[in-house]
């Protein structure tokens, strides 16, 4: 081989020299970004008895801080400590590495909420023949995925619920549109399947269901959606956001516009971030539900499980006092409804915070 | 002059470019094992390397694109394109392994495309690929919309659970495959003429036409490559999570990037090699795991990649900047005491 | 006096700018004659607003671009800022709304600051500088707010009212939008920093040797952009209302280069005009409305977008080409006729 070759080559291996400096510096680093962050870390570090890792959908949702404050609420009578970690993005596949690194830490249990139906199965399934108790909340996957499964509503019947609200506000009559989460949100796609399957079956005969569009949960994308869908359609009487970013986006952009109490919005969304919208009277009324709630049910279910060794199936009844109405009863796919929605309006907006 | 070239090269050392990655490889294993004890079990490096090798697969290809003097964003998309195309075989009908073949091919042809917008309308690749990012993108989201194809063959899912070597740990199917093509890349760059070539139009093109390279051949190959490795990383992916959804593999082209330049490819090409790529990406897979064990959440952990990435780059110029400066006191010195 | 006019005219119709507001034109057409209601005052001011934060950020990326940088971080900064100012004001509802503002561009200018340093004394290439602050700054959005988001309750209402109204019946946001563009516009056409800028991006060997300083001119592009994606974080809280840690800004990187790039500016260096951007913005606003108001899958957006990108960058080329074979032969000519 010629020398221009193996200049080039050497030209190409890049810079042969060591870098004292690099040692210390990038370790360092290291050690400061990790120190620093584990700060920030939500891990209690008290040895109880046991361990959960509860991964919502992402970070930063209101909501899900809900659900974490049920499962601290009812976990401190039942000597457990929950983790919460997410990922940065709500990605389908983004709560993989959490659900490993839970099943290394071996926990005694995983709730996710989770971003995808299927996706996660594999991993899911390994974390069960590993021996933990893996519940989904609030959103459910495959049933084979996990153990049991807390609803907040029924969604069997949430579909209806979202036309009959969208009734109520308009009054019985005019076209109203969907403005939904991402196109493959399971928990929005199970409702919007209920929604049509309830308006084909001739419920509510005086709406007209004039489209359905996805906001991703993206604030400038529900805005541009809800925007698009006023200029689209003229005759638009309400618009129905089942999914907290895009009821307030669609809020946002109704309140700021014309069409301000003309076009109703309304749809599920969370009280702190709709107050506003109540009180300046663009929405008339929206609903949830209480998330806590789903955090109490599923700490005690937890500990149903792994102490008393309870079989979660269909028709089980189990007793936790002082959780809601106290009696829960599994249904079909093991599955725990939390309660039936609430219904937030001027007259009671003021009485919730989350 | 050459024969110093030479010389330097018989010495043993770690080439300068991997240092930082080693070094950040040892500091993130130590860590994470310090946080957790179940860190360095066997079992969980195993499973927890599927998702890396995907990343790593497409920086491998990325690297000779870099090198090359291109860049290409939208491996990503490419890679959602190709799972698409297979995704909707296969529910057509179409039995598996032809559905696998189809999304290679896929891939080939639109690397293929980006490399001929790029060379026949002779326009920057950042900007072309940044345009296919949101093109093959869209197609994806075109072709499956907002359904999920799941419901893959036992057989076709959990690519990355096999062990090609049984036993504790074993060796995953995943890693074994990256060990093999890491060792393909690194013949193809370093030892062939194609790999020549490659370096040679990234750090001087004019001259290489001069002396007779087809340059454009060159970065043709480069992209083609890109995109096909693109296609095999959608056939992984969509085995490793048994469903295709239109957002697969989302920002994975960043991650690449990372690897790639992380590994001490010069982001303006004519340098770089396959092993600093291939250290890089287990540094990236060392330090993302051990903070996920320490629980920590996802923007941090991105941060903390981005602020990795920037020291890897800084400290080495920082450092020539003073070893020049000190080379210009020498020289100085000397011409002083000469006269 | 008649071909004076006419040299003027064909002047214009040669110009970049002329072709992307053509095809703006054509796009209108299309659009409104497949669905009139596209026309109505309400869908359009609402395409104005929407690309308003574009317009404010891209006027900062152009200057970025031409000296030959990017910045891939600028979704970051302005989140980062946004959620600053997001914060003080739920603390203190009495602030006022121009110190908000400030402090948001502070915020930004500070990210800028960073961006500026590592790629000017840092010596790091912008695309890798901006790719590791991109996820940086993200980072120090959720430990600065703890995961907390912002509701649209403890936004004052000032903030908000820059989206709806202003003294002379036009948004202030809309105004922010043109402000940056005339600003920019105003830089780099009449002043001799501008001359500078492009020099630097176009040549930076030869703008070295000149004794221009080019750190400092780098390091004001970087911090330029941050103050602009800071004035952006403010508008986008009028706007949304919500500032949520995670979504807040993300993804505004791509929107913003794709704005300026098929507003005519080169990813070289050394040319391009904060009116190309403008246009660019005007563009990508009319083509996402317009898909939705005409009906088009949403589907569709992402290949649209891509096409787009693809053709201006093509045009844009073919256009510099016969430019400079124009010149080449001008050359020629003259050679031939001396």
């Amino acid at each position: 081989m010629n020398y221009i070759s193996i200049a080039l080559r050497n030209e190409a291996k890049g810079m042969n020299k060591k870098h004292k400096a690099l040692v210390p510096v990038l370790s360092m680093s290291l050690i400061l970004t990790g120190v620093s962050a584990s700060f920030m870390a939500t891990s209690a570090t008290a040895a109880t008895k046991y361990k959960v890792t509860y991964i919502p959908k992402n970070l930063g949702n209101p909501y899900f801080d809900a659900i974490v404050g049920g499962f601290n609420k009812a976990g401190k009578g039942l000597n457990m400590t929950v983790k919460v970690v997410a990922p940065a993005q709500a990605g389908a596949t983004d709560q993989i590495p959490f659900i490993e690194a839970a099943i290394q830490q071996k926990v005694d249990a995983i709730a996710i909420s989770p971003n995808d139906a299927n996706a996660l199965c594999p991993t899911l399934k390994r974390a069960m023949k590993a021996g933990i108790v893996v519940l989904t909340v609030n959103g459910d996957t495959n049933a084979a995925c996990r153990h049991a499964s807390i609803t907040p509503v029924d969604f069997s019947v949430l579909g209806k619920y979202l036309v009959d609200q969208t009734a109520s506000v308009l009054g019985g009559k005019g076209d109203w549109a969907f403005l939904s989460a991402t196109s493959t949100a399971p928990d929005q796609n199970a409702w919007l399947a209920g929604a049509k399957a309830y308006i084909d079956g001739g419920g509510q005969p005086g709406l007209k269901l004039v489209d359905t569009v996805y906001g991703d949960d993206a604030p400038e994308k529900s805005a541009t959606e809800a925007q698009a869908l006023l200029a689209k359609y003229p005759n638009l009487k309400a618009i129905n956001a089942p999914t907290t970013v895009g009821i307030a986006a669609a809020a946002q952009v109704l309140s700021t516009s014309p069409l301000k109490g003309k076009v109703q919005v309304t749809g599920l969304g969370t009280p702190n971030q709709m107050r506003q919208y109540i009180k300046d009277g663009t929405v008339k009324s929206f609903s949830l539900w209480d998330p806590g709630l789903q955090g109490e049910i599923a700490a005690n279910l937890i500990v149903s499980i792994k102490a008393k060794k309870v079989k979660p199936k269909a028709g089980l009844k189990l007793t936790y006092k002082g959780v809601g109405p106290g009696t829960w009863t599994l249904g079909k796919d093991a599955q725990i409804i939390a309660g039936p929605p609430q219904e937030f309006n001027a007259a009671n907006i003021d009485k919730f915070n989350f | 002059m050459m024969s110093s070239m030479v010389n330097s090269k018989s010495r043993f050392s770690i080439p300068g470019y991997l240092v930082g990655p080693f070094l950040i490889l040892i500091v993130a294993m130590i860590y994470g094992s310090l946080g957790s004890e179940y860190f360095l079990q066997p079992s969980s490096i195993v499973f927890n390397t599927g998702r890396y090798i995907e990343i790593g697969l497409l920086a491998l290809a990325l690297t000779f694109v870099i090198i090359n003097g291109d860049i290409d964003l939208s491996v990503a998309s490419t890679l959602a394109a190709s799972a698409g195309v297979l995704a909707k075989l296969f529910e057509s009908g179409v039995p598996i392994v032809w559905c696998c073949v189809a999304s290679v091919f896929t891939g080939f042809i639109l690397g293929l495309l980006n490399g001929l917008i790029v060379i026949k309308f002779g326009l920057p690749s950042l900007v072309v690929t940044l345009a296919t990012l949101a093109l093959y993108r869209g197609l994806t989201q075109v072709m499956l919309g907002d359904g999920v194809v799941a419901d893959y063959p036992e057989s076709f899912v959990g690519f990355d659970q096999r062990l090609v070597i049984g036993g504790s740990p074993g060796l995953p199917a995943p890693l074994a495959l990256f060990i093999v093509a890491s060792i393909i890349f690194y013949y193809i760059l370093h030892r062939s003429n194609y790999g020549l070539k490659n370096i040679m139009s990234g750090s001087n093109p004019s001259s290489s036409n001069f002396s007779g390279i087809s340059v454009n051949n060159v970065r043709l190959i480069a992209f083609a490559l890109s995109g096909t490795v693109a296609g095999v990383c959608a056939v992984m992916i969509t085995s490793r999570l048994g469903s295709t959804i239109s957002n697969v593999g989302l920002g994975l082209e960043l991650l690449a990037i990372t690897a790639v330049v992380l590994g001490g490819t010069d982001i303006f090409g004519g340098r770089g090699a396959i092993s600093g790529t291939v250290v890089a990406l287990f540094a990236i897979m060392a330090v993302r795991e051990a903070l996920v064990i320490q629980d920590i959440n996802g923007q941090v952990q991105d941060a903390a990649i981005g602020l990795l990435l920037i020291l890897t780059v800084l400290v080495p110029r920082i450092r020539s900047y003073y070893v020049e400066q000190r080379n210009r006191k020498k020289r100085f010195n000397e011409s002083q005491t000469r006269t | 006096m008649a071909t004076e006019l006419k040299s003027k005219v064909t002047y214009i119709f040669k110009k970049r700018e002329f072709g992307i507001f053509l095809f703006i034109l054509i796009l209108l057409a299309v659009f409104g004659s497949l669905e009139p209601r596209f026309f109505r005052s309400d869908n359009l001011s609402a395409i104005l607003s929407s690309v308003g934060i574009l317009m404010v950020v891209g006027a900062g990326q152009t200057l970025v671009i031409v000296t030959r940088n990017i910045d891939l971080s600028v979704g970051s900064s302005l989140g980062m800022a946004a959620m600053v100012m997001g914060m003080v004001a739920r603390s203190r509802p009495d602030f006022s709304i121009v110190g908000l503002i400030l402090i948001a561009m502070v915020v930004g200018g500070i990210c800028g600051l960073i961006n500026g340093l590592l790629v000017s004394y840092g010596k790091i290439p912008s695309i890798i500088a901006t790719l590791g602050t991109l996820a940086i700054f993200r980072g120090a959005v959720f430990v600065v707010s703890d995961n907390v988001q912002i509701d649209p309750n403890d936004v004052p209402k000032g903030i908000i009212a820059l989206s709806t109204t202003s003294p002379i019946g036009i948004p202030w946001l809309l105004i922010f939008a043109f402000l940056s563009i005339v600003l920019v516009w105003y830089i780099s056409s009449q002043t001799l920093l501008g001359k500078r800028i492009y020099a630097v991006g176009s040549n930076p060997e030869g703008a070295i040797s000149r004794g221009l300083s080019f750190n400092k001119i780098t390091i004001m592009v970087f911090v330029f952009v941050g103050v602009l994606a800071g004035l952006g974080g403010v508008l986008y809280t009028a706007r949304y209302a919500t500032i949520n840690p995670a979504d807040v800004g993300r993804g505004l990187e791509f929107d913003v280069i794709s704005a300026v790039v098929i507003g005519g500016t080169n990813i070289f260096g050394g040319s391009g005009t904060a009116l190309g951007t403008a246009l660019g913005c005007i563009l990508i606003g009319i083509l996402s409305n317009g898909l939705t108001v005409v009906g088009v899958s949403p589907f569709w957006k992402a290949c649209a977008t891509g096409f787009l990108i693809l053709a201006a960058v093509a045009i844009d080329n073919l256009v510099r080409k016969r430019q400079e074979e124009n010149f080449l032969l001008a050359i020629r000519n003259q050679r031939t006729v001396k």
